[in-house]
C-alpha cells in the first residue's frame, strides 16, 4: 500500500472519529424525543470556541480537555430545556423548525459577538510529532483522536447499557407511556441524553480546532448535516450503528477525495449527501438500526 | 365580513397593477428592486404553500429549484459579448444564445420541474425528517455542482453582468401566477385530495387517493414555481452566485409558509409581505449598530414564539377575511 | 383504600369523565366494565396522574399514608405503590426481559430487596426466568403479560390497576393469567382494580364492580349482582333478557 494511501486511511480515520462523536449525540437524542437536532453540529462549534477562550484566558490544557466537555454537557441540556421541552409534544414539523430556529439563531448569535472570521487553533507542538508505527509515519494527533473517541464511545455505550440511569434512558426512547409508569423522570432523562451528545460534539470540535486549525461560527452546521448521514448509514438510534457509520462516512469522504482525480475534489460534500439518499433509499434503517419504518 | 374570492382577487390584481405603477411613476431603481424582490418572494412562499402545505410534506429544497433555474435561464439569456469569458466551456449551440426573458423562464421552469420530478420520484416516499434532510442534502449537491462546474457557471466566483431584464410587469405577472394556480389547485378536487392527505395519510389511501401521487405533483408544481423566482432574481438583481439560493433561505421560507400557517395562501402572502417590509426597515439598523445576522435571529425567535403559540401557524389550513366558496356574491 | 369522588377529566375538548365515584377497598378486587369509549382507560390514566383533573377528588389512603393523586406526579404515585399496567402491555421490546423487570423497580431504592423481588418474580414465572436474556418483544402474548405483571411485582404495589390483561391473549393463557393473579391477591393482599372487555371473565374474578358508561357509574354492586342483573347480562353477558 502507497505511503499516500495509507495517509488517507489515516485521515480518513481522523475524519470519521469526530463524526462519530457528534453522531451518537445526533443517534441517542432522536431515539429519544425522534428529533432531528439541528442545532446539534452547532454544540461541535461551541467546544471549538470555548477551548479557544479557555486557552486565550491563559489555562493549561489538560484542565481545558476536561472543562470543554462540561460546557458542551451544559449547553446540550440547557438547549433542551429552552427549546426541545416546549415542543415536546408538538407535531413533528413544528418541531423539525424550531430545532433548524435555534440551530441558525445560536450560530446568527455567536456571529454577532464573535465576528464572522476564521480563528486560528492549535495544540501544543507535541500533538503533530510524528510516531513510528510499524512502516509508517502517523502524527500524534491522528492517533490521539481515534483513541479518545472509542474510549468516549465505549464509555457512553457503557453507561447506557449497564447503569440504572442509562437503561431508564433506553426504556423512556422505547416507550414513553411504559416509562412514566414505572415513575422513571422522562425530563431527567431527556435532559441527559441532550447533555452527553452535547459534551461529545463539544470534544469533537476541540479536536476540530485541533486538527484542522481553523475555528467560525459557522463551522458547526454541515459537520452537524454530515453527522446525521452517519447516523443513518449506521442505523438511528444505535451508539455502534453511529461510531460504524461515522467512521464509514469518514474514510469514504476522504478516499473518495483522495482516490479521484484532483480535479473531482470539490465533489465532497456532494458526494456525502449523495451517498446519504442513496442509503435511504436502499437501507434507510442503514446497518445497525431497527429503529422504525423510515418510508411513509 | 368575509369577501367572495373573485372580488379578492380583483383586488389583488388591483393593488398589484397600483403597486407596479406607483414605482414605475416615482422611477426609483432601489424602489423597483425592493418591489420586484418583495413579489419574487410571494411567489416563493406561495409555491412552498403549496408544496409543504398541501400534503403535509416537509421539503427544504426550494432553493436547489431555484439555483437550477437561475443557471439555466442566465445561460439562455446572457449577452454574447462577455459569455465566452464568463462560461468559457459553454458548448457552441448555448454559447450563441441569447434570448429575452420570457422563453428562458419557460425552459427553467421546466428545467426544475423535470429535476423535481426525478428527485420527487425517488425521495418522497421517505418520512418527514428523512425528507428534510434529504431535501437539504439537494441543495448542497446543486451547490456543489454549481461550484465545481465552472467552466460553465463561473463557480464560485459567480456570474456578474447579468442583463435586468426582469420588468415589473414580468414579475407581476408570475406572481399573480402562482397565486391564482395555488387558490385554484387548493379549491378544486385535487386540491383537497392533497389537504386529506396531509391530514391522515391512511384514510386517505382508503377513499382511493394515491398519496404519493400528490406529493410527487404538489412537488414538481412548486418546483417549476421555484425555477421561475430562481430564473428571475439574477435578472432583477444582475448577479448570481452557486450560493444565491442556500439553507438560510429555505429556512427563510419555510418560516413564512410554517407562520401563515402551511396551508394558506393568503396567509403565506401576507406574511411573506411582513417580512419584506420589515426586513427593509431592520437592514439599516442593522448596519447602523453593526449587529450583522439580527435580522436572522429575530425571525427565527419570532418563528420559535409564533410555533409556541400556535402550532399551526397563525392561520392554519383557513384563508382569513376570504371566502373561498363565493365568486362575486 | 383508593376513591374517587366526583371526578371530571376532559382529553381535548371532549368530557370524558363526567362525574365519576368509585372506591377500591384494601385487598379488593374490582372490576370496571363498560362499552369502548366509555372512559375507563382514560380513569386508570387518571388514577396513575398521567391525565389532569378538572374537578373532583382522588384520594389515596394506605395504613398511615395519605397522597391527593389529583395533585401527585405520576412518579410519587407510582412510590405509593398504585402500579399500573397499561392496555397492551406496553414492554420494553427492545430491552431484555431481565432489564425490564429491573425498571419496573425502577424506584426501589433498596438494592438488596428490588435482587430479592427480581428472585421471586423469577420463582413465579418460571418462562420468564427462562427468556431474561432475550428480547421482551420477541415473547407471545401471554409471557408479555407476564412480563408485565412481573414488572408490576417489582415496583411493590399495594393496588394494581389492570388495563385489558386479557386483550389479544388465548383463553388458556387468560385462565394462567388469572390464577397467577388470584395467586398474588392472596398471597401479598394487592387490591387489584381491572377494567375487561370480557365482562364475564371480569365478573367471576372479581368481588365488586362497576360499570361506566359515558363517563359515568350507572350501576355498582358485587360481581354476584351484576352478573344477575338483566340489563347488564344482555349488554356485557351476551345473554338475552
Amino acid at each position: 500500500m502507497s505511503d499516500y494511501l495509507i495517509q488517507q486511511i489515516i485521515n480518513g480515520l481522523t475524519l470519521g472519529s469526530l463524526y462519530a462523536l457528534v453522531a451518537i449525540g445526533f443517534s441517542m437524542i432522536y431515539g429519544i424525543v425522534r428529533l432531528v437536532n439541528f442545532a446539534h453540529g452547532d454544540l461541535l462549534m461551541i467546544g471549538a470556541f470555548t477551548a479557544v477562550g479557555l486557552v486565550q484566558a491563559g489555562l493549561p490544557w489538560p484542565l481545558v480537555f476536561v472543562i470543554v466537555p462540561v460546557v458542551g454537557f451544559l449547553a446540550g441540556a440547557l438547549v433542551e430545556r429552552i427549546a426541545f421541552r416546549a415542543i415536546r409534544g408538538a407535531p413533528m414539523i413544528t418541531g423539525f423548525i424550531v430545532t433548524l430556529s435555534v440551530a441558525i439563531a445560536i450560530q446568527n448569535l455567536m456571529l454577532l459577538f464573535l465576528g464572522g472570521q476564521p480563528r486560528n487553533f492549535s495544540f501544543p507542538s507535541w500533538f503533530r510529532e510524528r510516531v513510528a508505527l510499524g512502516a509508517v509515519e502517523v502524527a500524534m494527533i491522528d492517533l490521539i483522536i481515534p483513541l479518545v473517541t472509542l474510549i468516549l464511545a465505549a464509555t457512553t455505550y457503557g453507561f447506557v447499557r449497564l447503569t440504572r440511569l442509562g437503561k431508564a434512558m433506553r426504556a423512556v426512547s422505547e416507550n414513553v407511556l411504559a416509562a412514566r409508569l414505572m415513575g422513571i423522570p422522562i425530563d431527567r432523562a431527556v435532559m441527559l441524553s441532550f447533555g452527553i451528545g452535547g459534551a461529545l460534539a463539544a470534544v469533537a470540535g476541540l479536536f476540530w480546532g485541533g486538527r484542522y486549525g481553523q475555528i467560525d461560527p459557522l463551522m458547526g452546521f454541515l459537520p452537524g448535516l454530515k453527522a446525521f448521514v452517519a447516523t443513518v448509514i449506521g442505523g438511528v438510534g444505535s451508539i455502534p450503528g453511529a461510531v460504524v457509520g461515522g467512521y464509514v462516512l469518514g474514510l469514504a469522504e476522504i478516499l473518495v477525495v483522495g482516490l479521484l482525480p484532483s480535479q473531482y475534489a470539490g465533489y465532497r460534500d456532494v458526494f456525502v449527501f449523495l451517498l446519504l439518499i442513496l442509503v435511504l433509499l436502499v437501507r434507510p434503517h442503514g446497518l445497525f438500526g431497527a429503529l422504525e419504518e423510515e418510508r411513509a | 365580513m368575509r369577501l367572495p374570492a373573485g372580488w379578492a382577487l380583483v383586488g389583488f390584481v388591483a393593488l398589484l397593477l397600483a403597486a407596479i405603477l406607483g414605482v414605475q411613476w416615482a422611477d426609483d431603481g432601489y424602489l423597483r428592486t425592493l418591489l420586484a424582490l418583495a413579489l419574487i418572494n410571494v411567489m416563493l412562499a406561495v409555491s412552498l404553500t403549496l408544496t409543504n402545505g398541501f400534503t403535509g410534506l416537509f421539503s427544504l429544497g426550494h432553493p436547489a429549484f431555484m439555483t437550477i433555474g437561475a443557471y439555466v435561464a442566465v445561460v439562455l439569456t446572457y449577452p454574447g459579448r462577455r459569455k465566452g469569458f464568463m462560461m468559457p466551456e459553454l458548448p457552441d449551440w448555448l454559447m450563441g444564445l441569447e434570448w429575452p426573458l420570457w422563453p428562458a423562464l419557460l425552459v427553467a421552469g421546466f428545467a426544475a420541474g423535470v429535476m423535481a420530478l426525478l428527485v420527487g420520484l425517488s425521495v418522497l416516499r421517505l418520512r418527514t425528517h428523512y425528507l428534510a434532510v434529504a431535501t437539504l442534502g439537494l441543495i448542497i449537491i446543486v451547490e456543489g455542482l454549481a461550484v465545481n462546474l465552472d467552466g460553465i457557471t463561473r463557480g464560485g466566483r459567480g456570474i456578474n453582468g447579468i442583463p435586468r431584464i426582469a420588468d415589473l410587469w414580468t414579475v407581476g405577472a408570475c406572481c399573480l401566477l402562482a397565486v391564482v394556480v395555488a387558490w385554484r389547485l387548493k379549491h378544486a378536487s385535487l386540491g383537497r385530495a392533497m389537504l386529506a392527505v396531509r391530514e391522515n395519510e391512511m384514510a386517505a389511501r382508503c377513499f382511493g387517493i394515491d398519496p404519493f401521487r400528490l406529493k410527487v405533483m404538489a412537488f414538481v408544481i412548486g418546483a417549476v414555481f421555484a425555477g421561475l423566482g430562481g430564473a428571475l432574481i439574477p435578472h432583477v438583481i444582475a448577479v448570481l452566485t452557486p450560493g444565491s439560493f442556500g439553507i438560510l433561505l429555505a429556512f427563510n421560507l419555510v418560516a413564512v409558509v410554517v407562520v401563515g400557517g402551511q396551508g394558506s395562501i393568503v396567509g403565506a402572502v401576507l406574511i411573506s409581505l411582513a417580512i419584506s417590509i420589515v426586513t427593509e426597515f431592520i437592514r439599516p439598523l442593522e448596519e447602523t449598530t453593526q449587529l450583522f445576522g439580527l435580522t436572522q435571529i429575530l425571525i427565527a425567535g419570532a418563528l420559535i414564539v409564533v410555533l409556541l403559540w400556535r402550532p399551526r401557524g397563525l392561520f392554519g389550513v383557513g384563508e382569513p377575511l376570504i371566502d373561498p366558496g363565493r365568486r362575486f356574491r | 383504600m383508593l376513591s374517587l369522588q366526583d371526578v371530571h377529566v376532559r382529553r381535548g375538548r371532549t368530557h370524558v369523565l363526567r362525574g365519576l365515584s368509585l372506591t377500591v377497598g384494601e385487598g379488593e378486587i374490582v372490576t370496571l366494565i363498560g362499552p369502548n369509549g366509555a372512559g375507563k382507560s382514560t380513569t386508570l390514566m387518571t388514577i396513575s396522574g398521567l391525565l389532569p383533573v378538572s374537578e373532583g377528588e382522588l384520594q389515596w389512603e394506605d395504613g398511615d399514608a395519605r397522597l391527593d393523586l389529583a395533585r401527585s406526579s405520576p412518579a410519587a404515585i407510582v412510590g405509593a405503590g398504585i402500579i399500573h399496567c397499561p392496555e397492551g402491555r406496553q414492554v420494553f421490546a427492545r430491552l431484555t426481559v431481565q432489564e425490564n423487570l429491573e425498571l419496573g423497580g425502577y424506584l426501589v431504592t433498596d438494592v438488596a430487596g428490588r435482587r430479592r423481588m427480581l428472585h421471586e418474580v423469577y420463582q413465579r414465572f418460571p418462562v420468564l426466568a427462562e427468556r431474561r436474556g432475550y428480547p421482551a418483544g420477541s415473547l407471545s402474548g401471554g409471557e408479555q403479560m407476564m412480563l408485565a405483571l412481573g414488572r408490576a411485582l417489582m415496583a411493590r404495589p399495594r393496588l394494581l390497576l389492570l388495563d385489558e390483561p386479557s386483550l389479544g391473549l388465548a383463553p388458556r393463557i387468560v385462565e394462567e393469567i388469572v390464577e397467577l393473579l388470584q395467586a398474588l391477591h392472596r398471597e401479598r393482599g394487592v387490591a387489584i382494580l381491572l377494567i375487561e372487555q370480557n365482562a364475564m371473565l371480569a365478573l367471576e374474578f372479581a368481588q365488586r364492580g362497576y360499570v361506566l358508561e359515558q363517563g359515568r357509574i350507572v350501576e355498582s354492586g358485587s360481581a354476584a349482582e351484576l352478573g344477575d342483573h338483566p340489563r347488564i347480562r344482555q349488554a356485557y353477558l351476551g345473554v338475552a333478557g
